[in-house]
């Protein structure tokens, strides 16, 4: 099978601390952080990441 | 008297929580805070902790709950203004100027090339978020924990299309030169690690390279991963990339002792065509062997051996623990020859997980009276965990001690106290511990555990007796930190410094031997 994780320098999108983040930007690596917060209804969520 | 303060819609993460925490503790007047988000579970907490009202009953996830035991009233309103500056600073983003993305499709949308997706959310989340990352084709270093079931399910997903799931758990991994997580920086090279422990990864891949070799790849996948039900998904798909990569010359594989059936899979899969080295903690080194494999004693020895084999040399014969302690040996005795005869015990106190696990494996051999708060060989479990025995291995990483704290490798100044505590009994002669450094670890670890090296030397001056220190620094020349100047800060306190964790828990155990 290819892995295609190899195949190219990481584009790392972060979910969570923040310093996992910066941990990898310092590094020169294109990084987002995304300021994530609890969806409120955790039904709706489920529904949502199906959609999406 | 305990009051509450309830914060609506002030989502905050794991790290902002504990400043603000620390915050609350430097008022006047507070004993004791705990501060969390309203999910059901930190509800309970909140509940023990004798701060329940109905505004706490009916919050949600993205409310911030802060429960004070305070002599009266009088200090809330300064605490309530300076929770308010800080829940805004941070929603402010910190005085950053980049895009604010709230959701993985719109940080997706905004960078289409991103294919490594970090997750360190409650891990009621995380599963949902892995999910969704998986569909977008991204590759996944997971952080938090999660049950094996749902590991299970994600894991299945990825490998179906190609895609690496590192973690739950996940602490370390070096992906195309860059590191993940906590983990070291090192040089790329010829030797490629597959690993299902975070220190263990990071312990083999920074002695590579300070050995002078360096690392193709380094996959993580999570402690979880060589378990029977999850059937070691990752570890094989690490394996199969390896073995296939023209990069990497030599593989290493680092974990405790799989499930049978899994570790069965995994001698089935190793390559013929590159040399393979095999660390099982405390496993079977015949049936390793048998299989084709190197089998080393500890996790320097495998990191030797992959250098030598990298550079078309076999690996040195004998016992390389046998090896080790004849080295060690003048100085362990000029060590003992300073502890008075009553100080006959060593306490060990580790930052990373399988530093000491490795440490159990080595002392049990020849140290008696072992005690350790982790299930870990044939030591005794200790019945309580912040009160040392005998001779104890603590792993600080236990969740029993970082309840509302980082975890000792991010932030190592959970050992404190517990120096300290160990210092002061008159039992103990050798005091040994680790640090480690990479990315996303605290920016000066020596500096986190200052006061408890100050306090050791206060302590020795008191009593009149010899504490030896001793330390193993796991990190490289090319870390954000600069390890060098680390090491010349703790040797100036007296702390004797080793090369590896290995070397640094036989030197101890010579010592009370």
């Amino acid at each position: 099978m290819e892995y295609k994780m190899f195949k190219k320098a990481p584009a790392v999108i972060n979910m969570g601390v923040k310093p996992f983040a910066e941990g990898v930007k310092e590094q020169g690596i294109k990084t987002i952080h995304v300021s994530w917060r609890p969806p409120a209804d955790k039904k709706l969520a489920r529904l949502i990441g199906k959609v999406l | 008297m305990i009051k509450t303060i309830v914060r609506q819609n002030s989502y905050m993460d794991s790290i902002l929580i504990l400043s603000v925490s620390r915050e609350v503790m430097k008022f006047r007047g507070v004993h004791n805070a705990v501060v969390v988000m309203a999910t059901d579970m930190n509800k309970t907490v909140i509940d023990e902790f004798g701060g329940m009202t109905n505004e706490v009953r009916t919050a949600g996830a993205n409310d911030l709950i802060i429960s004070i035991d305070c002599d009266d009233e009088s200090v809330i309103p300064a605490i309530q203004t300076k929770v308010k500056s800080m829940v805004e600073g941070t929603d402010s983003g910190g005085g950053s100027s980049e895009a604010d993305f709230r959701t993985l499709l719109s940080a997706k949308t905004a960078m289409p090339e991103a294919n490594i997706c970090i997750i360190s959310l409650p891990g009621e989340y995380a599963l949902e978020e892995a999910k969704s990352a998986i569909e977008k084709d991204m590759n996944l270093f997971i952080f938090s924990d999660m049950p094996e079931g749902d590991e299970l399910e994600i894991k299945q997903l990825a490998h179906a299309k190609g895609l690496f799931v590192m973690g739950p758990g996940a602490g370390t991994a070096v992906i195309n030169n860059t590191s993940l997580g906590l983990m070291s920086k090192v040089r790329p090279g010829k030797i490629g690690i597959v690993a299902a422990s975070g220190s263990g990864l990071q312990e083999v891949a920074v002695l590579v390279h300070n050995y002078g070799e360096g690392i193709s790849q380094a996959i993580g996948t999570g402690g979880h991963d060589l378990s029977v039900k999850v059937g070691g998904i990752m570890f094989l798909q690490g394996l199969d990339y390896l073995a296939g990569d023209p990069e990497t010359d030599v593989i290493v594989l680092v974990s405790k002792p799989p499930h049978p059936d899994v570790a069965r899979k995994i001698y089935a899969a190793l390559p013929k065509n590159k040399p393979v080295i095999i660390f099982f903690l405390g496993g079977d080194a015949a049936e390793i062997k048998a299989a084709g494999a190197y089998a080393p004693r500890t996790l320097e020895e495998a990191a030797q051996m992959a250098v030598s084999l990298a550079g078309g040399k076999k690996p040195e014969e004998g016992d390389v623990v046998k090896v080790d302690k004849v080295a060690l040996s003048p100085l362990a005795s000029d060590e003992k020859a300073k502890l008075a005869a009553s100080q006959k015990y060593l306490r060990g106190l580790f930052c990373g997980g399988t530093h000491s696990e490795e440490a159990v494996t080595l002392l049990q051999e020849f140290v008696p009276a072992m005690h350790s708060n982790i299930k870990f060989g044939k030591v005794a479990l200790l019945q309580d965990r912040y009160v040392s025995l005998e001779n104890s291995l603590v792993d600080m990483g236990d969740e029993v001690f970082t309840k509302g704290k980082p975890h000792p490798v991010m932030d190592p100044s959970i050992l404190v106290d517990r120096m300290i505590q160990e210092a002061k009994d008159p039992s103990v002669g050798v005091i040994l511990f680790d640090l480690l450094y990479g990315h996303a670890i605290h920016k000066d670890p020596v500096g986190a555990i200052e006061d408890a090296l100050k306090e050791i030397k206060r302590i020795e001056r008191e009593d009149g007796r010899h504490i030896c220190v001793i330390g193993s620094l796991c990190g490289t020349d090319i870390e954000p930190q600069n390890v060098a100047d680390q090491a010349r800060r703790l040797k100036e306190y007296g702390v004797i410094l080793q090369p590896s964790n290995a070397k640094a828990a036989l030197l101890a155990g010579l010592i009370v031997y």
